[in-house]
């Protein structure tokens, strides 16, 4: 394969041309990062929004939400299911819908969409068994969402070379990622950092995207990294390898996520069919909204 | 209808000199009747006796109705022996957790993974169910309907309303009166009103007329304004609810960790005091206590 190192001129453009978070999906992470949001500030938000009202009206009046009564505004919603439950559910919906659906070249964004989510879900899944709480789940829950934009990057801007990556990748079995260090000088977690940062995402989920998969000694584990990383691997045991190989997960990061755990990581297969159903409802969820 | 308190505490047990009156487990609630089998609000530590007071008539047949699932409401679940003994049959019934998307069982599963249990949820021996109810949803068990009624606190959290032998009672599970988002003055404080009016509406059409409420008055009037959010009410709240819908008693629970008998019979006290005639019962919840749901006392 030629190389095509690209400096860093050329990766900044490439990531100021993907397309924007939408400014209402900003300021819902915002606030919803902020413990103490005032709940008019969300409420304005999504008001003012007419896909996201209209996607949370659809999902809280949903038989997955199964009310009694029909929610017809984000008022209501308020009122009747809580603040914190419609902050958690406004933070999901706000991120799903930001990923893009739609490009031009080489990446079908069905199989990324569906992908991405099911990291997602199987991250949320992850964060009580790391002794975390709600916040940290969705925090996971977005780092799952957009740990392979970078990838987006690439099949927007190089489709040839990320085509061949993919299929040289799928040839010789040797992970993406070392393929794109070799031909691009950079690997797509690079890339979906600088588009986390970009997207104002906060620090620690632009550092768990950039670093979740492979493990340095000059970075401190984190515990998103360890749920990241948990995820993807979890999912690569249960689905098999049947698309772009993964790496053999690094032992340093199996070690960093079995401490966290308390427990050999292969236990949580045992609770295959729990992460299945989560996956499964987190898709569900995606296509109400 | 009786009700017996196993349970009385918020948030975490606390046991000692100081709560031995009122008590230091946290919510549990049995619902006691002539006849039909065990029904059960909430599983805090409290669920620990009540497990082994059933136990003494085999088989257990258990339905616990769980209002949400904060540790203060399912602690003493892995300690509830029925779950270990073959022949128990124990149905639970609970919210689904829209924000994980996750139903009742994977979160009482969840809690009993082996970093947290030595004991796996596979190995127990009794004979389990799991139902998530939807808001509104009626039960049946043993002659006895069971409604779930959909409350205002940081999680889904059900309240249950049961009916049986001509008679109310309702729990409300963790409960803080929902609160106007905006400020007075504001253009849409008059509109999230009367929305909040209607929202109260759907629960006290349910609960009207109860013989009697058994509430979360986790705070005094003092407290509540640094635990606004925090998804609790206080002893005011409470009667407030037990007024607007003609309750004949309503009874205080959920007590704040830090609250000494001392002070809970303060407070008993001076409610006691403020009581007009038209007013419910007013009683003080505490761990061991039976009460007649007709007579509130
Ligand atoms: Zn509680
Ligand atoms: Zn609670």
């Amino acid at each position: 394969m030629t190389t095509n190192k690209l400096d860093s001129a050329r990766i900044s453009k490439m990531v100021t041309d993907m397309p924007a978070f939408p400014r209402s999906v900003q300021e819902v992470l915002a606030l919803t990062n902020d413990i103490n949001c005032a709940p008019r500030d969300l409420v304005r938000v999504i008001e003012h929004d007419p896909v996201l009202r209209g996607r949370m009206t659809r999902l809280v009046n949903s038989a997955y939400f199964g009310l009694s009564r029909r929610i017809d505004s984000v008022k209501e919603a308020v009122a009747y299911i809580g603040l914190n439950t419609l902050k958690h559910l406004a933070m999901s919906v706000a991120a799903v819908g930001a990923l893009p659906k739609k490009n031009k070249a080489g990446l079908q964004m069905d199989e990324f969409l569906r992908d991405s989510l099911a990291v997602g879900a199987a991250a949320r899944w992850l964060t009580p068994r790391l002794g975390l709480g709600t916040r940290d789940g969705d925090d996971l829950f977005l780092a799952g969402l957009v740990h392979k934009i970078g990838q987006v990057v690439l099949a927007l801007h190089m489709p040839k070379v990320f085509r061949a990556i993919r299929q040289r990748s799928q040839e010789r079995g040797i992970p993406e990622h070392q393929l794109e260090l070799q031909v691009l000088g950079t690997t797509h977690f690079e890339l979906g950092a600088l588009v986390a940062l970009k997207w104002n995402l906060q620090e620690h989920i632009v550092d768990t995207v950039r670093h979740h998969w492979l493990y340095s000694p000059d970075v401190e584990r984190s515990v998103w990294m360890d749920g990241l990383f948990g995820a993807t691997w979890l999912l690569s045991m249960i689905n098999g390898t049947d698309r772009a190989p993964q790496s053999k997960p690094m032992p340093e990061c199996v070690v960093a996520l079995e401490t966290r755990l308390g427990h050999p990581a292969v236990e949580l297969l045992e609770e295959r069919q729990s992460l299945q159903d989560a996956v499964k409802k987190t898709k569900a969820f995606a296509e109400i909204t | 209808m009786f009700v017996k308190f196993w349970g009385t505490r918020g948030s975490i047990a606390t046991p000692g000199n100081d709560t031995v009156k009122y008590g230091g487990n946290t919510t549990c609630i049995q619902v006691c009747r002539d006849e039909g089998p065990a029904i059960i609000f909430d599983g805090g530590t409290g669920i620990r006796a009540l497990g082994l007071e059933l136990m003494k008539s085999m088989p257990v047949e258990a339905h616990v109705f769980i209002s949400h699932t904060h540790w203060d409401h399912i602690q003493g679940l892995p300690f509830f022996v029925p779950l270990f003994v073959p022949g128990c049959k124990v149905n639970f019934y609970g919210a689904f957790d829209p924000v994980y998307h996750r139903g009742l069982a994977d979160i009482l599963k969840a809690q009993m993974d082996y970093c947290y249990f030595p004991v796996r949820e596979g190995e127990l021996k009794a004979e389990i169910s799991y139902r998530s109810l939807k808001e509104g949803e009626t039960v049946s068990v043993g002659g006895a309907r069971v409604t779930a009624v959909l409350m205002n606190h940081p999680v889904m959290n059900f309240g249950y309303l049961i009916e049986a032998d001509g008679q109310k009672m309702f729990f409300t599970g963790d409960h803080e009166p929902p609160r106007n988002i905006y400020e007075p003055g504001d253009e849409e404080y008059e509109e999230y009103g009367e929305i909040l009016q209607l929202k109260n509406e759907s629960i006290y059409e349910k609960i009207r007329d109860a013989d009697m409420i058994v509430a979360d008055s986790m705070y005094t009037e003092k407290e509540y304004p640094a635990k606004v959010g925090w998804g609790h009410g206080t002893h005011s709240t409470c009667l407030e609810m037990a007024r607007q819908v003609g309750a004949g008693s309503v009874v205080m629970t959920h007590h704040e960790p830090i609250r000494l008998d001392a002070e809970l019979d303060a407070i008993d006290a001076e409610f006691r005091g403020k009581r007009s005639d038209d007013d419910p019962k007013v009683v003080f919840a505490r761990e061991g206590l039976m009460i007649d749901v007709g007579q509130g006392e």
